[in-house]
């Protein structure tokens, strides 16, 4: 592309992820998923206080599956960490819903033709779909904290480095989940047909893993014929969903968090940054094949 | 303004559109006609990008979409006959982000001026989904001149309209023709286009079938000329003398007016005039009788048709 038209397309980026922001903003998904999110976070905490209350002492469980990663011994995690990691689940989750029906929705409606009349080209249509889905979820963080340092307040549980890490981290995820689901939309011309799409593969992305651990938790002498060839099959399909879900790139720098490495956690945003990019230019490619006609 | 060079679009089974060229000059009202299916939505498309032809060339405002795709759909304006609108958006909110996307100076001015413009003011802060057929499609017109384009593409923006409608929207495209816009108008109302259009091309089963002045195609239409001349002191002589000049295929008298059926290949008024005058009858009036838009449409492309069915390509 010419240098003369980068400024037209942040123009466009601009002016679309605005309305974008507006249009969600204005929706109640969003505030169903932000009152879910800190419906959780406040479970768990709720359970932190009150076994202090009983105790005197707070166990913390580890958070889930982290040894896929990294392995080894990780030490119990910071009170506000778990919370903040289920509340940034589910705002992700409702990210990838939101952003899988990003492109076709506008198809489906025909709205992303009329745009296409004018100065937007496929680059700066996704690229704005993503804007939005990002800062979306910076609207949901920003009531998640709001949250915590009032919780922090009361329950005087610390907000330590990892809190701000996690954040930080939880932002790139989003990256990977606005990524995912606008690769999942370009793909499809119906809406109907996209969300299908997401709960398929949100269906696979949780339950891949814990078939998995079901199955490597049985002991090995156990393990013959169907169900050695169940354990490995799994066990490929867990190396695969390690990479493609979305939801294993928090896991990965949630562990890297946990166990005080930063070289895995700048690792860990880095993979992340990767897949979004590999992800959004493929979602760009895919629709340019489709087109925007309805 | 637009120039296509043997453009064609093939699909799968079908070829939409087939070794088109075209010429808009800038400043004209350039009618593209068509049969359903005979291709104008498909060449609009290409001309706007959505559509990759499959041979050919277009350049717009003398420039490629390949390599100025932002210059040019920033001096474009588009209405279609579909009204995709942000149906969650007032008609404010609608004009405002398409502004944006625009980058339309003094924006809220323009907008409440359009909106005046098409007696939507009161309504601008309604929601569009509550908008009847006409109000979007006034809506998406305002849409389309708000950045002040320079070539304007309407694809059948007359459909479902009342005759008010109509009315204003032909007046639309007039003013803005009149303050230098050049228009491609892609429309069924062949009347309308009748009135307002200088320039026409037909396209069929995606041929370009006839183009030119809109006085020209429909005498190309024509196969013969009739005249309507009114005489004093009309007699059998005069009738005769006329029915003997090699050029006059039939003459009828209906009380003291002669309709006569010439060929087309000259002007033959001034000889008939004078044949009159010499047979000792007064010319009283003259008029030639012309055929319609819609007339010349529907035997242009029947013939074409044929043509195609003879040739075994229909």
């Amino acid at each position: 592309m010419k240098k003369q038209q980068r400024p037209y397309r942040a123009i466009a980026i601009t002016a679309m992820a605005r309305r974008e922001l507006r249009s969600t903003l204005f929706n109640v998904g969003i505030y169903i998923a932000i009152a879910l999110g800190l419906c959780v976070a406040s479970f768990l905490l709720y359970n932190y206080v009150g076994s202090i209350q009983e105790n005197g002492v707070l166990v913390l469980p580890s958070s889930f599956t982290y040894t896929r990663y990294l392995g080894g011994t990780i030490p119990s995690p910071e009170p506000m960490q778990v919370p903040l990691k289920w509340a940034v689940y589910i705002g992700a989750i409702y990210i990838t819903l939101s952003a899988s029906m990003a492109i076709s929705r506008e198809r489906d409606q025909g709205t992303l033709e009329v745009l296409f009349y004018g100065p937007v080209d496929s680059v700066s249509f996704v690229i704005a779909k993503f804007v939005e889905q990002i800062l979306a979820f910076a609207v949901i963080l920003f009531f998640y904290v709001l949250y915590f340092v009032f919780m922090s307040r009361v329950s005087n549980f610390a907000l330590s480095m990892g809190f701000v890490k996690m954040l930080l981290l939880s932002l790139l995820l989003a990256g990977c989940m606005a990524a995912f689901g606008m690769f999942l939309s370009s793909l499809s011309r119906k809406v109907k047909t996209s969300v299908i799409l997401f709960l398929v593969f949100t269906i696979i992305f949780i339950s891949v893993p814990l078939v998995h651990s079901f199955l490597m938790a049985i002991p090995q002498d156990e393990v013959k014929g169907a169900l050695s060839i169940a354990r490995q099959t799994t066990s490929y399909l867990n190396t695969l969903v390690t990479w493609v879900s979305p939801f294993a790139y928090l896991d990965r720098g949630a562990t890297a968090i946990e166990l005080g490495s930063v070289a895995e956690f700048v690792k860990s945003l880095l993979f992340s940054l990767v897949y979004t990019i590999i992800l959004t230019i493929g979602s760009i490619g895919i629709f340019n094949r489709k087109g925007v006609r309805r | 303004m637009i120039k296509t060079q043997n453009l064609s679009k093939e699909f799968e089974t079908t070829v939409a559109v087939r070794d088109l060229d075209l010429t808009v000059e800038a400043g004209q009202i350039y009618a593209f006609l068509g049969p359903n299916g005979a291709g104008k939505t498909t060449t609009i498309m290409m001309l706007l990008g959505l559509e990759k032809p499959t041979s050919g060339k277009i350049e717009i405002m003398g420039k490629s979409l390949d390599t100025d795709y932002f210059s040019i759909k920033r001096r474009i304006g588009v209405v279609s006959e579909n009204q995709y609108l942000y149906d969650d958006m007032t008609a404010w909110e609608y004009l405002n982000f398409f502004g944006r996307l625009y980058e339309v100076e003094d924006r809220e001015k323009k907008i409440k001026a359009f909106l005046e413009r098409v007696k939507l003011y009161h309504r601008r802060n309604e929601r569009l989904a509550g908008y009847s057929h006409g109000m979007k499609q006034k809506i998406s017109i305002a849409r389309a001149l708000l950045h002040d384009p320079e070539l304007l593409i309407l694809d059948e923006p007359q459909n479902g309209l009342d005759p008010y409608g109509i009315q204003e929207v032909r007046d639309i495209i007039k003013e803005e023709n009149q303050r230098g816009k050049t228009v491609l108008i892609s429309s069924h109302i062949l009347s309308e286009i009748e009135q307002t259009c200088n320039r026409v091309a037909i396209l069929n089963k995606g041929r370009l079938v006839a183009e030119g002045p809109l006085d020209i195609v429909k005498m190309k239409a024509m196969e013969d000329i009739t005249l309507i001349i009114e005489v004093e002191n009309l007699t059998d002589n005069v009738q005769k003398a006329i029915s003997a000049e090699p050029y006059v295929k039939s003459v009828k008298v209906d009380n003291n007016k002669l309709i006569i059926v010439v060929d087309r290949a000259e002007d033959y008024r001034a000889r008939l005039s004078r044949l009159i005058a010499e047979e000792g009858a007064l010319l009283v009036g003259m008029q030639s009788k012309t055929v319609s838009l819609e007339e010349a449409f529907m035997k242009i492309t029947e013939s074409n048709v044929k043509a195609l069915l003879k040739e075994g390509t229909a």
